[in-house]
């Protein structure tokens, strides 16, 4: 026979209030620390400071400043245009080459050759991007690089400027920025994927849909969770996008793929003007933070992760 | 096995351009970094090396005096994936397996912390390692980097423990266990697989993290191993040397990728899961 209600809940009561506390030592570090961080971005935030000495507060001119600072309002425009080669399109290239891979290769030429493309997609993703600089910037120098230097051996006469020129960067850029991205949102597209049922799939042909009716009406759709979870974690990346942009195009040339994050580490890094960065950090952490609270509202079931 | 009609091997040979383009940047630099100068004067760039050429690697090594750094790196991103691991289990514990009515709150926390950009928290803690003089100091970025990654591991570990058998715990419970046993003999031994596959992705997240060894790290004899790698071999405008020796240079982006490549070869499957980690397995 089973204890009364008010017992057991008594027990479970007892046993949870005493797991409880195991939970302290954790949180109080990381809240204690992080949020102690961002009170003391927060305050910087209303001061004049180089970085040492005292800071000098005052009040809200850094924030008028930003908010009249082209510069500022340049690069959170790139942050806001890097979705979409960073999220938007290696979402939907994902998506359509994850569908290619496990309904249409798999069954054809095995499994082994489909998880060997998908090793190859992810690579970019796995290889320190410090690396992924070097190689691009190696790869793409006007007077060094490898690539002008085979067009030069094969007869051309002119040296080509891959990264000097602002939008000719921004467009190679969006494009080393889509390379990058999509193994990571095919990683996800294709265990989405192998959760499905294949009856559903199977029913279909047999009705005589086509592979790519089968795409757009059966996988797109079973596969909407996935799409809205992946769309919002890599947005949420490509706002606070850093390190592609640090290592990749330093930001240049004159700024034109400048964003957010590497604007203010610069101004941290040399200590130019820490007030300034501070506010423009701070706006950007709110931003993010309701972002990912916002996400994480939304995500009920499938607990995808940035990796 | 379906039947392949023409049709397939068109769309294969497309694939195959496809992830050649994909793969061509690192095996043009990987191609150079173990090609003999004879092979790299007298072969096309695309051509695969004809012998394995070990010179460069030792090259590159003593040029980087990379041994202090290599150990650096593994010094930092090992303590840092320790203290993660260790801050997280017991939170998760707490949350996945005792469930307390705010957990959904403090999971969200979690996650805004994990999300937000390190800029807005860099500066403050430089100034708080200056303060209690660990400047300079590995400590520094260890410590910054153990606590933010625990806030991921705390969200990972916590819906893992959520799906915890229940029969188990029911069983342990009647046995009138305490917290620290039923931690300790029972859920610990069951999510090892899940700790090891967290603490492989955490250790190669902190050995290709930037921005805090960048600020906290001013000397290079205590920068971890890619960054020395990449600043001194022209990655980094502002430090850069785009003079010297491209095969040297090859070898150590080689190198310096060496780790996380391994790490996915070991975790590929659980990868391919999307860790999505939903089992105790």
């Amino acid at each position: 026979m089973k204890k009364p209600l008010y017992l057991r809940r008594m027990r479970r009561e007892r046993i949870n209030s005493k797991h409880s506390l195991f939970a302290i030592p954790g949180l109080l570090i990381l809240i204690a620390t992080v949020g102690g961080a961002l009170l003391f971005n927060f305050y910087y935030s209303f001061t004049r400071w180089i970085g040492f000495g005292t800071p000098h507060w005052v009040g809200l001119r850094n924030y008028r400043y930003m908010f009249q600072n082209p510069d500022v309002r340049e690069t959170a425009l790139h942050a806001v245009l890097t979705i979409i080669p960073y999220s938007i399109i290696p979402t939907f290239l994902g998506c359509f080459l994850a569908a290619i891979l496990f309904q249409y290769i798999s069954p054809r030429f095995g499994e082994a050759i489909a998880s060997r493309f998908r090793g190859i997609f992810y690579l970019p993703q796995i290889v320190p991007l410090a690396m992924t600089g070097v190689v691009w910037n190696w790869l793409l120098d006007s007077k060094t690089g490898l690539l002008n230097q085979y067009l030069h051996d094969h007869g051309a006469k002119w040296h080509i400027a891959w990264m000097e020129k602002p939008l000719a960067t921004q467009l190679i850029f969006a494009l080393i920025l889509i390379w990058l991205q999509l193994g990571f949102t095919l990683l996800i597209f294709i265990a989405g994927l192998s959760r499905i049922d294949t009856n559903i799939l199977e029913a279909a042909q047999i009705d005589g849909a086509t592979w790519f009716t089968q795409f757009r009406l059966i996988l797109i759709p079973l596969l909407r969770n996935e799409i809205a979870i992946v769309l919002l974690t890599t947005s949420i990346s490509s706002l606070k996008i850093f390190a592609p942009v640090y290592w990749i195009s330093h930001g240049g040339p004159n700024n034109a793929t400048q964003v957010p994050s590497t604007y203010v580490f610069h101004q941290f890094y040399n200590g130019s003007n820490v007030g300034s960065a501070a506010s423009i950090a701070t706006v950007f952490a709110l931003m993010v933070g309701v972002f990912t609270a916002a996400l994480m509202k939304f995500q009920q079931r499938a607990h995808v992760v940035k990796i | 096995m379906k039947r392949r009609n023409p049709m397939s091997w068109v769309i294969l040979a497309i694939l195959t351009i496809t992830a050649a383009i994909w793969i061509i940047p690192y095996y043009l630099v990987f191609t150079y970094a173990i090609k003999s100068p004879f092979d790299q004067a007298s072969t096309s760039l695309w051509a695969p090396p004809h012998s394995f050429n070990a010179s460069y690697f030792i090259q590159a090594w003593q040029w980087g005096d990379l041994t202090p750094k290599f150990l650096n790196s593994v010094y930092i991103s090992s303590v840092a994936t320790l203290i993660s691991l260790l801050l997280a289990f017991f939170t998760a514990f707490s949350l996945g397996i005792g469930k307390p009515k705010h957990r959904t709150l403090i999971l969200t926390i979690c996650m805004v912390i994990y999300a937000i950009p390190q800029e807005a928290i860099v500066f403050p803690w430089f100034k708080f390692t200056e303060a209690i003089n660990i400047y300079g100091n590995q400590i520094g970025v260890i410590l910054i980097l153990g606590i933010l990654y625990s806030a991921f591991a705390t969200y990972l570990l916590t819906t893992v423990l959520n799906e915890f058998p229940k029969e188990i715990l029911e069983a342990a419970y009647v046995d009138g266990v305490s917290s620290w046993r039923l931690l300790r003999s029972i859920i610990f031994p069951l999510i090892k697989p899940t700790l090891a596959t967290l603490a492989a992705m955490i250790f190669i997240w902190d050995w290709n993290e930037y921005m805090m060894p960048l600020i906290l790290l001013p000397n290079n004899n205590t920068q971890t191993l890619p960054i020395v790698i990449a600043t001194a071999l022209g990655g980094n405008p502002d430090t850069g040397s785009p003079g010297m020796n491209v095969s040297v240079m090859a070898m150590g982006c080689v190198l310096s990728a060496i780790p996380s490549i391994i790490f996915f070869l070991i975790f590929q499957r659980t990868l391919a899961r999307g860790i999505s980690v939903g089992a105790v397995d």
